[in-house]
């Protein structure tokens, strides 16, 4: 009777109060130090932090390509952060730039880069410079093989690239030691699929979680060098730099949530059979 | 708008968008629409200026007027044959511009598509198969690894194989195979329910912390 009862009413339950519970479920774990969080971080992430690490400090640049548009801001800036704060702290150059289709990655990269910078005291043009944006991605990518200067001729404020000192001696991908795609779209696999493949650079990827399954093979298979998936990357390649930022946060609510999503899975699929069993 | 103030201002107005965004999963209202309606504009806005700026003015406009290279016509006639299609008079004219788009696209994409994602992927299923016996466990486990991917590689493939009935060996490879995709697809479900939950997590802290910090401070 009891269990009747519960079935129907969950099959019943109005949608808000579902989005309620996670709502609650999302914002409590800021506020309440619950649950614990132990962030082991991947194989693919210690491969992406490896290449990263092992780039002399005041040389050639890490390129890190802004591929992403702001609706995927809350789980990739904070990797943008995190891999900008690991090169800064350790005098890596970065040379950024977008190839989003729409261009909104430029604005992204506007707003996190200088910030990012400011905090380790790294100056414009001489520890980092932004290019810019460039339409039709593979294009771009590949043109950037046969010469950097040709595909970006002023930076992204209208700087002519000669009078950037920290690019004097970058002329192609042979001076690039590696790049740092943060992607939520195809932008992050051309990478390997077209420079990768004919440039043979060393390609790293951020990516939002939807997109880390399918672009696993590329790891496996070694076009990409190391992977972060979604905000559990963030968070894993902050606890490798031993600096918690907005994906360590995230990652308590994160558990929270999955916690109460298979909680109403298994209730659901109770629901579902016992009353299926009933009715038959 | 700029300075302190002008960030407070995007903050509050960010945080007022968001909560009638949000409005929507009470019921759909005004209040949703007005906030959709922006955002689309906006963005197609954004777009445009930034295509503007960045890709006509200084790749055509500026190198046909101020730098003589005439050569940037041919794209620009390409790009305006498109259009066409909007006359159903000359609309085939826009083929010869789609013709264009194909045959470098293609051209483009073909090789280093075969390339990347069936030639090297094949090699990257096989190869560590042959790191076998290396003595260590770490060893053991990649070559278990290794061994299980071609497996569950080879299984996928004869699932799809339509022409041999799946009975007896190949049937129960084909299962495996099965069972191999339904993972995959489990694990392509739960990394979706992770960014969809991490996007909404990034919209709580923008909220509690953010806006709720500017509010406060206005209102005290």
């Amino acid at each position: 009777m009891i269990l009747s009862w519960l079935a129907h009413g969950i099959l019943k339950l109005d949608r808000r109060i579902i989005y309620t519970f996670l709502f609650l479920c999302v914002t409590l774990p800021f506020y309440v130090d619950w649950p614990h969080i132990e962030v082991e971080v991947s194989k693919e992430v210690e491969d992406a932090f490896q290449v990263i690490d092992q780039i002399p400090p005041h040389g050639n640049p890490l390129v890190v390509s802004f591929d992403y548009d702001p609706a995927s801001a809350a789980e990739l800036t904070p990797m943008a952060v995190a891999v900008l704060r690991h090169a800064f702290s350790k005098g890596i150059r970065v040379m950024a730039i977008s190839l989003q289709p729409t261009g909104q990655g430029a604005g992204i990269a506007t707003e996190v880069l200088p910030r990012i910078a400011a905090e380790y005291g790294r100056q414009q043009n001489v520890d980092w410079a932004f290019l810019g944006f460039q339409p039709n991605a593979t294009v771009a990518m590949l043109q950037m093989g046969e010469s950097i200067r040709k595909t970006f001729p002023v930076d992204y404020y209208d700087t002519p690239i000669e009078q950037i000192p920290m690019l004097e001696s970058v002329q192609n991908y042979e001076q690039i030691p590696a790049v740092f795609t943060i992607a939520s779209t195809a932008v992050g696999e051309f990478w390997a699929v077209y420079p990768g493949m004919r440039y043979g650079i060393t390609v790293l990827a951020g990516l939002t979680a939807v997109y880390t399954a399918d672009i696993q093979p590329f790891y496996q298979s070694g076009q990409i060098k190391g992977i972060l998936g979604g905000l559990k990357g963030a968070a894993e390649y902050e606890a490798r730099i031993g600096k918690p930022g907005d994906g360590l946060a995230g990652m308590r609510s994160q558990k929270v949530v999955h916690y109460m999503i298979i909680v109403f899975i298994v209730l659901g699929n109770f629901a579902f059979f016992y009353t299926q069993r009933r009715t038959s | 708008m700029g300075g302190a103030a002008g960030a407070a201002g995007w903050t509050i107005l960010g945080g007022l968008i968001t909560l009638a965004i949000f409005s929507f999963l009470y019921r759909d209202n005004p209040l949703y629409k007005l906030a959709e309606h922006v955002a689309v504009g906006v963005s197609v806005g954004f777009i445009v200026v930034n295509y503007y700026y960045n890709v006509f003015k200084p790749k055509v406009w500026d190198n046909v007027l101020y730098n003589g290279q005439y050569d940037y016509l041919l794209p620009l006639i390409l790009g305006v044959l498109l259009f066409t299609r909007f006359v159903p008079k000359w609309g085939w004219l826009s083929r010869w511009s789609l013709a264009f788009l194909l045959g470098a696209g293609s051209g483009l994409a073909i090789p280093a598509t075969l390339e990347s994602r069936v030639l090297q992927q094949m090699e990257g299923a096989i190869r560590p198969l042959f790191q076998l016996g290396g003595g260590t466990g770490t060893n053991i486990l990649q070559s278990a690894n290794a061994i299980f991917l071609f497996v569950g590689t080879i299984a996928c493939l004869v699932f799809f194989l339509f022409s041999v009935e799946h009975k007896g060996p190949v049937g129960r490879l084909a299962y495996f195979g099965r069972l191999c995709i339904m993972a995959g697809f489990g694990a392509s479900f739960g990394y979706t329910v992770m960014a969809r939950v991490s996007l909404l997590i990034g919209r709580v802290q923008f909220m509690t912390r953010d806006f709720v910090q500017e509010v406060v401070r206005i209102f005290s």
